[in-house]
């Protein structure tokens, strides 16, 4: 389909400019690579907890099969993760989760 | 939603998800569907602390809730859910009831609720053959190997370790190379290619260490080690190859904060191969043939840049590349350099079984060129500059009243305004000087001229465009450095070509205007455009474009200014588009943009290299180029059309101009309407008249001709390699071509009658003495133009200033810029010998000399370069006080002493009598060949030489030639029932296909033509007139042909001929004509 807009290049330029954060002036990579999950913020301590709200498991799917970006395998475990995140943060009777929540699926600082 | 979107898409976790569905449905279902708040604790208990958002702090069954919870109902395995989507499509985005609206997280949790729900929410994944730019999934990836590929729809992508390098086919006999890192940083397609990638049936043969896809008519090799293609004809035969060791080089950077490549990749050529094309490249050889040559490809003020190249073995490249690019052909190969190609390596290679055919597959890739207005092709008469109304009328009613044939007529800058007012190219008229623009168009179009207009990228910041412009950002920082009130607008973005254009058809086309003229479309910003580098400079200081950096988009930004214009006329009505452009580039065919050689100075040189530039243009396949007939500085022939040295070059250059594809006069600083040099210099004005004459009795021949320009992919000035290009001989002359199939044209480039004097030589130390007794002239600099306050003290040896500007150049003597400044030379000249000398000076801005204390020599304007100098007569050792006084303003700065001496000027003389008037023109093998002027014939493969007085230049007929011919006209569309000549030139079989039309409007496009074939038989000694094929309302039915053989000394020349006229009513019927 020609839309006349390069949506894969658009998308490359902001998944390598995700890749290219490295910890310079507190900015990281806006998915925690050590827990394979997308962080609240990627800047400072919301590198470190969550938002259910912003699992989204289908998109590192599409990024590990189009991205070509070198990370085909780090997206599909990402998907993986995510989804067995929503499993525990999700609650096992309403389907309700908390706004923000650590990388275990628990409400952030137990709330 | 997010859940249900990943269920929907990959249903890799569909047991959980549905459950997760059921649970959270139930419990909301629980508090009730129209109810439901969005806030609870996870347990489903009442929260104690509600959240805020703006400004109010409550629950609410908000629509971002119902939305989400109803996107869940795609996963839903009970009835209940139907209720959760009902509940969606009848809530209303619109505020609650206490006045809060949150068209943000509501509507667009809102939108995407229904658009998951609609069922239509999927993926569209990229196409491999659809767009190329993304690297494609490796369908057989070998393991174990550095080396692996798979086969694509259109082509083959390979990948050589850390390289992806996709061969993609776009017509049968086009394909596209394109080779990176595995990755393409463009973030818009191609603004040059309009084909796409085509399913051409090839097959892929594999062997140890190489893969070779062959189809009809290419097969393309590459080496399984190195990447490294070859390119061969259908039937095997090599055209051209990549270096077999490092074939490229691409290397990832970042520029202006966008991640690219810096890439070169280089060719192997066989011995003689010519190779033309990359434009008109002013600092280049004049030679077109680009072998061995070292080329900056950048755009420049006389520059037409083109990375597009033919070879005489029937192939072509194309780069598709916009940055600074360089070229360089040596013994290690021929290789093209990118500063930033985002895409990598990406080029086009077209293969032909002719050197048309290749061109006619770079016309089938970016576009073809629609026809021009007939009247295109006749006189245009452009000038800087008709300064008002009045006059340009003036000037069109006197060449009716004269009868010299003309067709448009121009209308050059400052029309708006002045050059330093905020008014630059607003499209706007100055009321004073063009009262009437109406009134104006209108007595043009009655004398049945056309008339063109300039325009500028600058639009000043006084003006209605300006301001739209600003609304929406579109105009970049920089000033442009004539007017320092004017800005360049942002052609690269929609709206900004939207809006420019809206303005030219308010301001200009709806006043009646018929063509533009779009000036300094490199683009002009800091200086004139001279020096390559500096263009380069002042376009990245741009910045970033609607589209991206200016370093990606530093060349073509007249491809997309020319899009604007076309785009827009051909929006708004059916009249052809006639555009004429400073720069052009890959593509600028199908906006009909025609680009001239931009500043030429009068010089038999640039006279010379316009013509090798204008060739590598229309060989770059840019069919429609122009350029400056006499120069358009004249500063080095004093007098300028008074001076007959002068008159003679510009009787040679206008000889030359009727022979290019659009037939332009223009330039400053002189007068040059021809009519002018009836009175001044009637055997010059008779071979003005006489050539003129011949180009519009060939109109029948040249529209024919810029039909198969639009229909064939045709090119009407061609080099001689286009016809001949198994002729080595030929693929080195730059300095004569064909005119479409018939004509060769060898412009005379050298004074036979009327030798100028060359520039008198600066005068030498030896002869100059301060006045304390030393070698040279005592300066003093002052700063002001007036010598108002006093600077720098110092000694010249010789006065030989040509200072260029900062900061290439420390001011002199203590000022502190290098304008507006004046400075006084004194000392004495001592005389060498005895007798008359000329002393002068050439300066840059005004000047004076005394000699003796006598004012001999004075010119204190504001002005171009220019010589003037005085005769004194001297005794040998004569001692004599000069004194000499210039200023700078603005602008270039030039000041020189120079002479001549009596001995000087008694070799002046002498060289004048040994002047030769004979031409050798070289007439390629393969042809025998008639002299046009007196049907004299030639074989080919040999030289002939010609005596050519001012009238007659060296032009030559292939023998097996038909040519129509008309009248003498007034201008192109006069006489339109008028009988055709059509001249047989015999020695072999001819074919020539007549076209007409509408002459002005794309009906044609609809199929609103005319064409009937003349085919002559050479060895039965028959024309046949062929059927008339299609028809349109304006056709002309019935035409007197009256056909002529040519036989030496009779039908020749541009008289009409008549012996053994064999005359017919032709009717549309076939009719035979036996001679």
């Amino acid at each position: 389909m020609d839309t006349g807009i390069d949506y894969y290049g658009q998308a490359r330029r902001i998944l390598d400019a995700m890749w290219s954060k490295d910890g310079t002036g507190g900015i990281r990579n806006v998915i925690n690579t050590e827990h394979k999950m997308i962080t609240f913020v990627p800047e400072g301590r919301g590198y470190n907890w969550t938002d259910p709200s912003y699992h989204v498991p289908a998109f590192f799917e599409i990024w590990a099969e189009y991205a070509k970006d070198g990370h085909e395998d780090f997206y599909r475990e990402c998907a993986d993760v995510s989804r067995q995140f929503l499993h525990k943060a999700c609650h096992p009777v309403t389907g309700l989760t908390p706004d923000y929540a650590e990388f275990s699926g628990d409400p952030l600082g137990g709330e | 939603m997010n859940i249900a979107m990943d269920y929907s898409w990959y249903a890799k976790d569909k047991e959980w998800q549905q459950g997760y569905c059921r649970r959270l449905q139930d419990f909301l279902f629980s508090r009730g569907i129209d109810t439901f708040e969005d806030q609870f604790n996870v347990d489903g208990t009442a929260r104690e602390r509600i959240m805020g958002a703006g400004g109010y702090r409550k629950l609410r069954h908000s629509l971002g809730w119902v939305s989400t919870t109803a996107a869940a109902s795609i996963m839903g395995t009970q009835a209940k859910s139907w209720k959760f989507v009902d509940a969606v499509w009848n809530a209303k985005l619109e505020p609650y009831e206490d006045g809060y609206f949150d068209p943000y997280y509501d509507g667009f949790l809102y939108l995407f609720s229904l658009m998951h729900l609609s069922g239509n929410y999927r993926i569209i994944k990229p196409v491999a053959t659809e767009n190329p730019l993304e690297p494609i999934k490796l369908l057989r990836p070998a393991a174990q190997e550095d080396y692996s590929y798979c086969v694509l729809e259109s082509g083959v992508q390979l990948r050589i370790g850390d390289t992806v390098k996709n061969i993609l086919f776009y017509g049968p006999a086009t394909v596209r190379v394109n080779e990176n890192l595995g990755c393409s940083y463009w973030e818009h397609p191609s603004i040059v290619v309009v084909g796409k990638p085509a399913a051409v049936p090839f097959k892929v043969l594999e062997t140890p260490d190489t893969i070779t896809i062959v189809s009809d008519k290419l097969q393309i090799k590459a080496d399984k080690k190195t990447g490294a293609l070859t390119f061969m004809d259908g039937t095997g035969k090599v055209l051209t190859q990549e270096r077999a060791q490092n074939h490229a080089e691409i290397k990832k950077v970042e520029i202006s904060g966008a991640p690219t490549y810096e890439v070169s990749n280089t060719f192997t050529l066989k011995p003689d191969e010519g190779w033309y094309g990359f434009g008109y490249v002013d600092a280049a050889p004049t030679k077109i043939n680009r072998r061995g040559q070292q080329l900056l490809l950048i755009q420049t003020n006389m520059g037409i840049v083109i990375p597009m190249i033919i070879s005489s073995e029937r192939y072509g490249i194309m780069w598709d590349t916009y940055s600074i690019m360089r070229f360089k052909d040596d013994a290690t190969g021929a290789t093209l350099w990118a500063e930033s190609a985002p895409g990598g390596v990406d080029y086009y290679v077209f293969a032909g079984d002719t050197m048309d055919d290749v061109i006619a597959g770079y016309r089938d890739l970016t576009g073809n060129a629609p026809m021009y207005p007939k009247q295109a092709l006749g006189l245009i008469m452009s000038k800087e500059r008709y300064q008002t109304q009045e006059r340009i009328i003036e000037v069109a009613r006197t060449f009716r009243k004269e009868q010299f044939p003309l067709d448009y007529i121009v209308q050059d800058w400052q029309y708006w305004g002045s050059d330093k007012d905020g008014t630059w190219s607003g499209m706007i008229w100055n009321p004073q000087r063009y009262p009437d623009p109406e009134g104006m168009t209108k007595v043009i179009h009655d004398l049945h001229m056309k008339l063109m207009i300039s325009i500028w990228p600058s639009v000043g910041n006084d003006t209605p465009l300006a301001h739209e412009l600003d609304q929406y950002g579109l105009r970049f920082e920089p000033l442009h450095w004539i007017s320092r009130k004017a800005r360049i607008y942002d052609a690269f973005s929609e709206k900004g070509r939207e809006i420019y254009f809206k303005h030219i058809k308010e301001g200009l086309l709806d006043k009646g205007v018929d063509a533009l003229w779009m000036d300094g479309t490199e683009v002009e910003v800091g200086t004139a455009c001279w020096n390559a580098n500096e263009v380069a400079r002042d376009i990245k200081k741009l910045g970033i474009n609607a589209m991206g950096d200016f370093s990606r988009y530093l060349n073509p930004y007249t491809l997309m200014t020319t899009k604007g214009t076309y785009e827009g006329q051909r929006a708004v009505n059916n009249q052809r588009v006639f555009t004429l452009t400073r720069s052009a580039w890959c593509g600028a065919q199908r906006y009909a943009a025609a680009s001239w050689s931009g500043d030429s100075s009068a010089s038999w040189d640039t006279f010379k290299a316009q013509m090798a530039g204008g060739l590598d243009v229309t060989m770059s396949g840019n069919a429609w180029w122009t350029q400056d007939i006499g120069g358009f500085f004249v500063n080095n022939f004093p007098g300028g059309e008074q001076n007959e040295a002068y008159r003679e070059l510009f009787t040679r250059w206008y000889q030359f101009g009727a022979f290019n594809p659009i037939f332009r006069i223009h330039g400053t600083n002189i007068e040059r309407e021809p009519y002018i040099f009836k009175e001044i210099d009637p055997e010059m004005y008779q071979a003005l008249l006489d050539i003129t004459h011949l180009r519009y009795r060939l109109m029948p021949y040249l529209y024919s001709q810029s039909w198969k320009v639009t229909s064939e992919g045709y090119t009407l000035m061609r080099g001689l390699p286009l016809d001949f290009p198994d002729d080595v001989k030929a693929r080195n002359i730059s300095d004569a071509f064909m005119f479409g199939p018939a004509f060769l044209v060898h412009p005379v480039t050298h004074a036979m009658y009327r030798m100028g004097t060359p520039p008198a030589p600066t005068l030498p130390a030896a002869f100059l003495q301060t006045p304390d007794g030393k070698p040279g002239l005592a300066v003093q600099y002052f700063a002001g133009v007036n010598f108002d306050t006093p600077k720098g003290r110092g000694i010249d040896k010789v006065v030989d200033h040509d200072w260029p500007g900062p900061p290439l150049a420390d001011p002199p003597g203590g000022l502190d810029v290098l304008n507006n400044f004046s400075a006084r030379w004194e000392g004495f000249l001592v005389a060498p010998e005895d007798g008359e000398y000329e002393i002068g000076v050439e300066g840059d801005d005004g000047f004076r000399l005394y000699l003796d204390g006598k004012k001999v020599v004075e010119d204190w304007s504001q002005a171009a370069a220019r010589y003037r100098s005085t005769k004194v007569t001297l005794r040998k050792g004569q001692k004599v006080l000069l004194k000499m006084e210039f200023y700078q303003g603005g602008g270039e700065r030039v000041m020189r002493l120079g002479w001549r001496t009596p001995s000087d000027i008694r070799d002046l003389q002498n060289g004048k009598k040994s002047m030769n008037n004979v031409m050798e023109t070289y007439l390629p093998a393969g042809a025998d060949w008639y002299d046009f002027w007196t049907n004299e014939k030639y074989e080919g493969g040999r030289t002939a030489e010609k005596e050519c007085p001012l009238n007659i230049l060296p032009l030559y007929v292939r023998a097996g030639s038909i040519v129509p011919m008309g009248p003498v006209l007034q201008y192109a569309t006069e006489k339109p029932d008028a009988p055709y000549e059509i001249r047989i030139y015999p020695g072999a079989d001819a074919t020539f296909t007549l076209y007409e039309d509408d002459n002005e409007t794309y009906n044609y496009e609809k199929g609103e033509y005319a064409t009937y074939d003349l085919v002559w038989n050479d060895s039965a000694r028959t024309l046949t007139v062929g059927p008339r094929k299609g028809a349109f309302p304006e056709m002309v039915t019935e035409r007197t042909l009256n056909i002529v053989l040519t036989v030496p000394g009779k039908n020749a020349g541009i008289e009409t001929g008549v012996a053994d006229a064999k005359t017919v009513n032709y009717i549309g019927e076939p009719i035979v004509v036996k001679f």
